[in-house]
């Protein structure tokens, strides 16, 4: 660890990326850290102009780089912000060299004392093609896991810490149900209906997708509310069916079902609420939603977990028929929400001030 | 993993039948019996038409690693090498009996369907290599398989100064007409199948992308 003289105390976190994943848990993050000092964010998600009116209340500063900057201007714009901003502390997500490589060169010379990498699961492939069990050894003082078990690439460094999965919102921060009732214009006087709420995001295809998916769903039982949740209307997806909120993990409490991909947010967040998921594992370049749903589908059946059951769907005619497998289980058989889970994120702080304090 | 299935086929005259798969298989006489989806991973349908099968009859599956046929509780069972297993691993050239059908299996090189291996026509101009396509449309080797000429088959046709020799030489490199060097320039680009002769295929996307996840 390196004892440098620096005056601040702001937290920096790399959270570039597609998708709502990265932004989310530097959120998760950042909204926890920033308590006891400031907490800066950089993000070049398509997806920050749908939230940036929430995020005041996350107390963090963002960066937000264009989405549709081209390679060079983003590699030149991250490395610009962390060579000028003052910054004890960095926090990597999931890229230890940069999304595009464009922190491998200026990591050893940035000015801060303490770095840390928040491993998501990521591609084996990327970690050995790309040498990263050295360059993460030699980079990063601490590398945080969170909620993805031991199995993920870089779990053998001894620089690695644990912790739960972090979560945008903890248990007591969640609205009551009324509230979430209004924000998925659901009849408030009708609760006998079931609900199934679809989360789409993703590419053009695969919102499109769920947009089908939810048309069909409406139309299939009487009796069950359908909403497709997502930061656009996606084709296909009728009007009225259609709501966007953030976090969408305040919503997922009323839902009997619901559908989502493998990304970390859906998985967790149902995880978490003990809702069962019908969850599409998309390819994706680092990621690895299969292995993910997977994991976690197999950790449950071992435990004997009834709750927070996961079904890997792969077209819409297995994910309509697992839809309609988790309506027709009877109601004690169903998972209800549950309100104890751990919110990761409060370790990692933890984790992370510990650290700080030692370089101190 | 991929497996390649033969047997003969008993119609009016006796044909043989190949197919190359993608595990999971699954063997039986009605093809609406058989899971069309194991465990979230689409299942490869045979349908074997003869009354002592079973409407969904046998499953070849790969576990750890190893393949392995599973009888589906039939009454007339299915042999590996003409013996009765509830299920066993099977490997490349077991044969496997099922009603009147003796299907011969084969593994990874020993399968020969072109269709599954691509086309054997050796493309590249540094580095000859199989094209490996599966299907002609688009090819610019055998131009969308119409030529079954090799525009790489004298390499030296991409000299620069080719055909500017004297009589002799100039009769030695007749397949001039065949290559597809520019010869306004002379100059020849690596053709796509040279490109991928370097490419480190796990190497190629990653650290591209400021949108990927």
């Amino acid at each position: 660890m390196r004892q440098l003289n620096t005056s601040s105390n702001t937290w920096l976190i790399y959270a570039l990326g597609g998708g709502w994943g990265h932004l989310n848990r530097a959120i998760a993050l950042g909204r926890i850290a920033s308590r006891n000092r400031p907490v800066k964010i950089l993000t070049n998600t398509p997806y920050f102009g749908y939230i940036e009116k929430f995020l005041p209340e996350t107390n963090c500063q963002i960066f937000a780089i264009s989405s549709t900057a081209d390679f060079e201007t983003t590699c030149t714009q991250v490395q610009q912000i962390l060579r000028e901003t003052d910054y004890q502390c960095l926090i990597v997500d999931t890229f230890p060299r940069g999304l595009g490589g464009e922190l491998a060169t200026i990591l050893p010379e940035l000015k801060t004392s303490l770095r840390v990498l928040v491993h998501r699961d990521i591609n084996p492939e990327y970690v050995k093609v790309k040498n990263l069990h050295r360059f993460v050894a030699d980079c990063f003082d601490l590398v945080l896991i969170p909620g993805e078990g031991v199995e993920v690439p870089l779990a053998n460094l001894p620089c690695v810490q644990h912790t739960n999965p972090w979560l945008i919102r903890s248990a007591w921060e969640l609205p009551i149900r009324e509230d979430v009732e209004a924000i998925l214009r659901l009849n408030p006087l009708d609760r006998n209906s079931k609900v199934v709420l679809v989360l789409a995001s993703g590419t053009a295809e695969e919102l499109s997708f769920y947009g089908e998916l939810t048309s069909i769903l409406s139309q299939s039982w009487e009796n069950v509310a359908v909403r497709c949740l997502s930061g656009e209307k996606p084709d296909k997806c009728p009007e009225n069916l259609w709501v966007f909120h953030w976090p969408a993990m305040e919503c997922l409490q009323v839902a009997d079902v619901v559908v989502g991909s493998g990304g970390y947010n859906t998985i967790y967040e149902c995880q978490a609420l003990g809702i069962p998921l019908v969850a599409f594992a998309w390819p994706r370049l680092y990621d690895r939603q299969r292995v993910r749903v997977q994991r976690l589908v197999s950790s449950n059946y071992e435990a004997g977990l009834a709750q927070s059951r996961r079904v890997l769907a792969d077209s819409l005619e297995t994910a309509i028929a697992a839809v309609c497998s988790e309506l027709n289980l009877p109601v004690s058989k169903r998972c209800r929400p549950g309100y104890d889970f751990v919110n990761g994120a409060f370790s990692a702080v933890f984790a992370i001030e510990l650290c700080c304090n030692f370089t101190k | 993993m991929l497996i390649q299935l033969t047997w003969q086929e008993l119609e009016s005259t006796v044909r043989e039948q190949k197919r190359v798969l993608e595990t999971p298989v699954a063997m039986g006489r009605v093809l609406n019996a058989m899971p069309e989806v194991i465990d979230g991973i689409p299942v490869s349908r045979v349908v074997l038409n003869d009354n002592q099968i079973a409407g969904y009859h046998a499953l070849i599956v790969e576990r750890n690693g190893q393949l392995l046929i599973v009888d589906q509780n039939t009454s007339t069972g299915t042999l590996v090498n003409g013996l009765s297993f509830p299920s066993c691993t099977v490997v490349d050239s077991d044969e496997i009996s099922i009603g009147i059908y003796t299907i011969t299996l084969r593994l990874g090189a020993n399968i020969s369907n072109t269709a599954a291996q691509g086309c054997d026509r050796m493309v590249g101009f540094l580095f000859k290599r199989r094209c490996g396509r599966t299907q002609s449309e688009g090819c610019s080797y055998c131009r969308g398989g119409q030529s079954d000429l090799d525009p790489y088959l004298s390499d030296r046709s991409y000299y620069r100064g080719y055909g500017e020799y004297d009589d002799w030489r100039r009769t030695y490199y007749y397949q001039n007409d065949s290559a597809l060097y520019n010869r306004e320039t002379n100059e020849v680009d690596f053709t796509d199948s040279d490109a991928a002769t370097f490419e480190d295929e796990s190497d190629r996307d990653f650290e591209q992308n400021f949108g990927a996840s």
